[in-house]
């Protein structure tokens, strides 16, 4: 599944960071996960436990934030919390509306020791 | 182990031309796929050079803000401009498995020969079954077998693309691997995003899988001469994509009878001009 592929990128852009910081470990990760992204947390957790041993986040504590979903409306200009893609404008029924936060996938910051 | 440069990353993806041997793709960490060809790399500034640090006693936080994706979307921004100056038309075809897109490239190379030139890439996990059949109508086809992976990412499909011949002008058809699910994350460098939907499927597929259908532009709905035997509301299913995609597109087609090739064939001759 992706969240294989996710992780492996987590890992790569972790790694290319601590070239720059030898002698560092990483104590801890924090991650930004919207709610609206399709990643799954327990497959998440699956490809973590696989691939992160014998890598630079091997004893890193792992902080993930779930970002929840915000959208404005095109047509009323409602900024409304959005759970799916399917979800009308509770103001006024629409659909076309601009999502704001949920569609984020990111690490947010590295603690270093 | 890669016999050639020694190291363990052998993939297991490889792309083949139909006819010719196939070669591994290796990652060496850095998010690009390459094969032992030869292969020139740049360097985008690294991720350390935009991040700001704060020092606290022992522990020091680094800001990074860093897409997770990055990778794959710099390399997809690569394989635009690899097109653009091509004048390559790209369109990723994706759908479930099952749903007639290698049917309707069939289709599609048949009708238009010697109208448009036209070139492939077929996306499988195993198998060159598609690729030979793409290959039997005389296009440049090339295969990716993406082993263990669920979808194509841009770094395939770059190298796959230099190893296919393509004519300035022509229309490069990106056949994902069969998924509503995972390939919807990765830019493959696409102009178009066109998923197929066929009537076998249900009519719920859009809120169902809302993140391919918000990034697809045209929709087909595909098999239309089976709707006399299937439970499907095509307006129903029109509704439920525009809720995800108010600006979708959709034509209503049978690959197979030939039923409604017409408009896509007039689509994609309009993609291509603007």
């Amino acid at each position: 599944m992706h969240e294989m592929t996710i992780v492996h990128s987590i890992i790569e852009m972790a790694e290319k960071v601590m070239k720059e910081h030898d002698g560092r470990s990483i104590e801890a990760i924090n991650i930004d996960i919207g709610k609206l992204v399709a990643v799954e947390p327990v497959a998440l957790d699956l490809a973590w436990d696989y691939a992160i041993p014998n890598t630079v986040l091997d004893k890193a504590e792992r902080r993930i934030a779930e970002i929840p979903g915000e959208a404005k409306c095109s047509h009323c200009d409602t900024v409304f919390a959005l759970d799916t893609y399917y979800a009308p404008c509770p103001a006024c029924g629409e659909f076309d509306y601009h999502i704001m936060n949920g569609e984020q996938l990111l690490i947010r910051s590295l603690v270093l020791h | 182990m890669c016999a050639t440069c020694g190291c363990g990353n052998d993939s297991g993806i490889t792309i083949e031309v139909p006819g010719q041997g196939h070669v591994h793709l290796h990652s060496h960490g850095d998010g690009h796929w390459h094969t032992h060809e030869g292969h020139t790399h740049e360097h985008s500034p690294t991720l350390a050079d935009r991040h700001h640090e704060h020092d606290h006693g022992n522990s020091q936080l680094l800001q990074l803000e860093a897409d997770i994706l990055h990778g794959n979307t710099l390399l997809a921004e690569r394989n635009r401009g690899y097109f653009e100056a091509l004048s390559v038309y790209a369109i990723n075809l994706v759908s479930s498995p099952g749903s007639g897109k290698t049917t309707l490239l069939e289709s599609t190379i048949r009708d238009l020969s010697g109208k448009l030139d036209i070139a492939v890439i077929e996306g499988d996990q195993q198998t060159s079954n598609d690729a030979a059949r793409i290959a039997k109508h005389k296009v440049s086809v090339i295969q990716i077998n993406t082993g263990k992976m669920c979808h194509l990412d841009a770094g395939m499909v770059g190298t796959a693309a230099k190893s296919l011949l393509m004519k300035p002008h022509s229309i490069l058809f990106i056949e994902n691997v069969g998924n509503l699910v995972c390939p919807a994350m990765f830019d493959l460098g696409e102009n178009s995003r066109v998923v197929v939907m066929s009537v076998t499927e249900g009519d719920d597929k859009a809120i169902k899988y809302p993140e391919m259908f918000r990034t697809s532009s045209l929709c087909l709905i595909n098999k239309t001469d089976l709707l006399p035997y299937v439970e499907f509301d095509v307006t129903k299913a029109m509704d439920l994509a525009r809720r995800v995609n108010p600006k979708m597109q959709f034509i209503e087609m049978s690959a197979t009878t030939g039923e409604g090739l017409g408009d896509w064939y007039n689509w994609l001759q309009e993609a291509r001009i603007t």
